[in-house]
């Protein structure tokens, strides 16, 4: 079996489309579904890698761990980030050819990471809620070695010890960075404890509001394009938050449980788990569409969201075991990112969304051709982590 | 997921499955105390105690030795915590009910706000203290520790009781929170014009650095919560953690450092000095004692 495609990222204007697949990074050209590079943290590396043989072991099981989390395009096209686990870092790459610009280690596990629109800096959330930011380009940084020579931040960046620009006191699990038409920059985080901070950037310091409402922990944020005011949340509640970032403001909460969980299969067994966990909100712009998805029920939710009256209108759900969407911005089309163990040989799927949030599978050619080279051979799931893991974060608490 | 249901199930049993055999000698009779405390603070908790009532008895100022606990709690932990959604879903009618109407009533609008926070307030020296020096102001202690939260609870029941006639103690509260995560469910943007940082845990492991209750992220928080030209005040008797708090108030920059002048003619600064718990215990040791105020300065424009 191949192993599963954990994220994916699309940039519009060089239509590349970007694969995190365990520790590995690929590039494709998604109009004809060639391979353009493949970025393998130990090949890929400069041959004159000085680490010693010592325990490959070791380091096999490492890498099994330090799979990407998190993989993101410059809004100028120019580089790819991802973050991984184990080693808790930030990988920067060229994005013509997957070259390492820099990898730089974190004092804890990355969770979260954003670019400023003008590309030059990555923000970038961790496991105990603070929040770094730093230059995209690290001009101290030299790429010698693979992963296991990895350059500590806090001796790269700038002499001294990398500070937070802002923390939560839990763990970080989204963040966004926003611009509005006057250039004015605000970070808006979420976290496990169910908090929304909006605070001002680069003033850090500045925080300018919270938004309160959700009661468990708030994995995913979105602010669409078309409504520039308004942030969509969602997590661990029965609904999706729909605020008014600007004033704090609760629009509305879309229930989203009822939806999942609908009456008629209710009855079966009483004790059964209902709960929702979302790992993951995209937008498209061009239908002013918003995606949903719920990995407990593996259902990908679609709504409408009107200007006016603001308001989110749910459309249509689609059964479907994903790990990741990338949307391409293009007359309603997304990559899909399919996790499934038995039929695997889909691990990525072109569809296109209707008005009506209808999902049909087009471009099988390219699709096929994208399918033949993504990924790698594995001897079975084991060898894979956990990609299903938001559910995790609900609190089961202690005294 | 089956074993949130399971646990679930395993909880409900245990507490049907009736009375087991009860703790003997010393621990019987503090859990007996701390039964019948219990049950006096869920009655009195919310009375307004009226002034001249002879008919009733001196309520007893509560024994701190039946209160003791660890004394330290993880700050990072899932405790079973109850808290606001929002500052709006706060009933303070509950902890103070001579002065907040409750919240159905419609009058809220007007109702007094919490201005004064002692974070850590431990068994509430200083709210006791503040109490008559800000008569007119809402007072509340925050402390993670329930056996501790409860004595104060207790002490301030007892208090309310036996000042009745001058109808003291009102305008204090305590609450069971933990600050360094939930102060925004409580408070909303500029409400405090003071925040009291007495004696805090000093967590000497650098590895537990980020445990301590004063860093320049949470300062970012606390600057939120107070309005400008309200004041942090902090004191310890740590060298190295009043070093670590000045470091990381003094380079926020919302926070400008007060001076040793303005320190000396403060009545709070005087009142912090002696009335805490931790405080007097210090004294006793003569151990030192290291003080440093912080004014919230205005937001840059
Ligand atoms: C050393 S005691 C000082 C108590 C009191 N301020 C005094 O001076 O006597 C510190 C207190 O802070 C409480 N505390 C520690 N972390 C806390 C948190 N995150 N929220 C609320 N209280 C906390 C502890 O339980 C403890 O009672």
């Amino acid at each position: 079996m191949k192993h599963p495609i954990q994220k994916l990222a699309y940039d519009s204007t060089s239509k590349a489309l970007y694969l995190a697949v365990g520790e590995r990074i690929q590039k494709f050209d998604s109009v004809t579904g060639d391979l353009i590079s493949e970025w393998i943290p130990h090949t890929c590396e400069t041959k004159t890698d000085l680490e010693e043989p010592k325990n490959k072991k070791a380091k096999t099981a490492d890498s099994k761990h330090n799979v990407f989390r998190t993989l993101s395009c410059s809004p100028d096209g120019k580089y790819v980030v991802g973050s991984t686990d184990e080693q808790k870092s930030l990988v920067v790459l060229n994005a013509d050819d997957l070259t390492v610009v820099n990898i730089r280690k974190f004092p804890k596990r990355p969770s979260a990471i954003d670019i400023t629109s003008d590309s030059s800096t990555v923000l970038l959330g961790d496991k105990f809620g603070d929040v770094y930011a730093v230059p995209i380009r690290d001009v101290t940084y030299v790429p010698t070695a693979g992963l296991s020579k990895i350059s500590q931040v806090s001796e790269s960046e700038s002499g001294g010890e990398l500070d937070p620009i802002l923390g939560h006191v839990s763990m970080l699990v989204d963040l966004l960075i926003t611009e509005d038409q006057n250039g004015l920059r605000h970070i808006i985080s979420s976290d496990r404890d169910e908090h929304i901070r909006v605070t001002k950037y680069p003033e850090s310091f500045l925080i300018e509001r919270f938004c309160l409402g959700h009661e468990q922990y708030v994995s995913q944020l979105l602010i669409p394009s078309w409504c520039p005011n308004t942030l969509i949340s969602g997590g661990g509640d029965d609904f999706l938050a729909h605020w008014d970032w600007t004033t704090g403001e609760l629009l509305e909460k879309v229930d989203v449980h009822s939806i999942l969980y609908p009456e008629s299969e209710q009855n079966e067994s009483e004790a059964q788990v209902e709960e929702v966990a979302m790992s993951g909100i995209w937008q498209v712009p061009e239908l002013q569409l918003i995606l949903a998805y719920d990995e407990t029920v593996k259902m990908l939710l679609v709504f409408k969201l009107h200007k006016e009256p603001r308001e989110l209108e749910y459309l249509n759900k689609f059964s479907v075991s994903i790990l990741d969407v990338a949307v391409t911005g293009d007359s309603g089309k997304v990559w899909l990112s399919i996790d499934d163990t038995d039929n695997n040989n889909q691990l990525i799927q072109k569809f296109i969304i209707s008005g009506k949030g209808e999902f049909t599978a087009t471009d099988s050619d390219v699709t096929a051709r994208i399918l033949d080279k993504a990924s790698f051979n594995i001897a079975s799931r084991d060898e894979v982590v956990a990609l299903h893991s938001i559910a995790l974060l609900r609190k089961h608490a202690e005294h | 997921m089956a074993d949130i249901s399971q646990s679930g199930q395993l909880s409900t049993a245990a507490v049907s499955n009736g009375s087991t055999p009860g703790p003997t000698g010393s621990k019987r009779k503090r859990s007996d105390y701390r039964q019948s405390q219990q049950e006096k603070r869920q009655e009195l908790k919310t009375v307004v105690f009226e002034a001249n009532d002879i008919s009733q008895d001196k309520i007893k100022l509560p024994k701190k030795k039946y209160y003791r606990q660890r004394a330290h709690s993880n700050p990072f932990s899932d405790h079973l915590l109850e808290y606001p959604i929002s500052p709006s879903h706060m009933d303070w009618h509950k902890l103070y009910p001579a002065l907040v109407p409750p919240k159905e009533d419609a009058s809220t609008e007007l109702a007094k706000e919490v201005e004064i926070l002692d974070v850590g307030c431990g068994f509430g020296g200083l709210l006791v203290s503040l109490a008559t020096e800000f008569p007119d102001k809402l007072i509340l202690g925050m402390e993670i520790r329930v056996q501790v939260c409860h004595y104060v609870e207790d002490r301030i029941i007892a208090l309310r009781q036996q000042h009745a006639n001058e109808g003291k103690y009102n305008n204090i509260a305590v609450l069971r929170a933990n600050a360094m995560k939930f102060l925004p469910n409580f408070f909303g943007k500029g409400q405090l014009t003071k925040m009291f940082f007495c004696f805090p845990d000093p967590h000497f492991k650098v590895r537990k650095h980020k445990a301590r209750i004063v860093t320049s992220t949470l300062a970012s928080e606390y600057a939120y919560l107070l309005r400008p030209g309200g004041i942090i005040y902090t004191i310890t008797d740590v060298l190295d953690l009043h070093q670590w708090m000045v470091r990381h108030l003094e380079s926020h920059p919302l926070f400008r450092r007060l001076s040793k002048e303005w320190e000396d003619e403060d009545p709070c600064v005087k009142i912090m000095r002696k009335e805490t718990e931790e405080g007097k215990k210090v004294e006793r040791n003569n151990g030192d004692k290291w003080v440093a105020c912080f004014v919230r300065v205005d937001d840059p424009e």
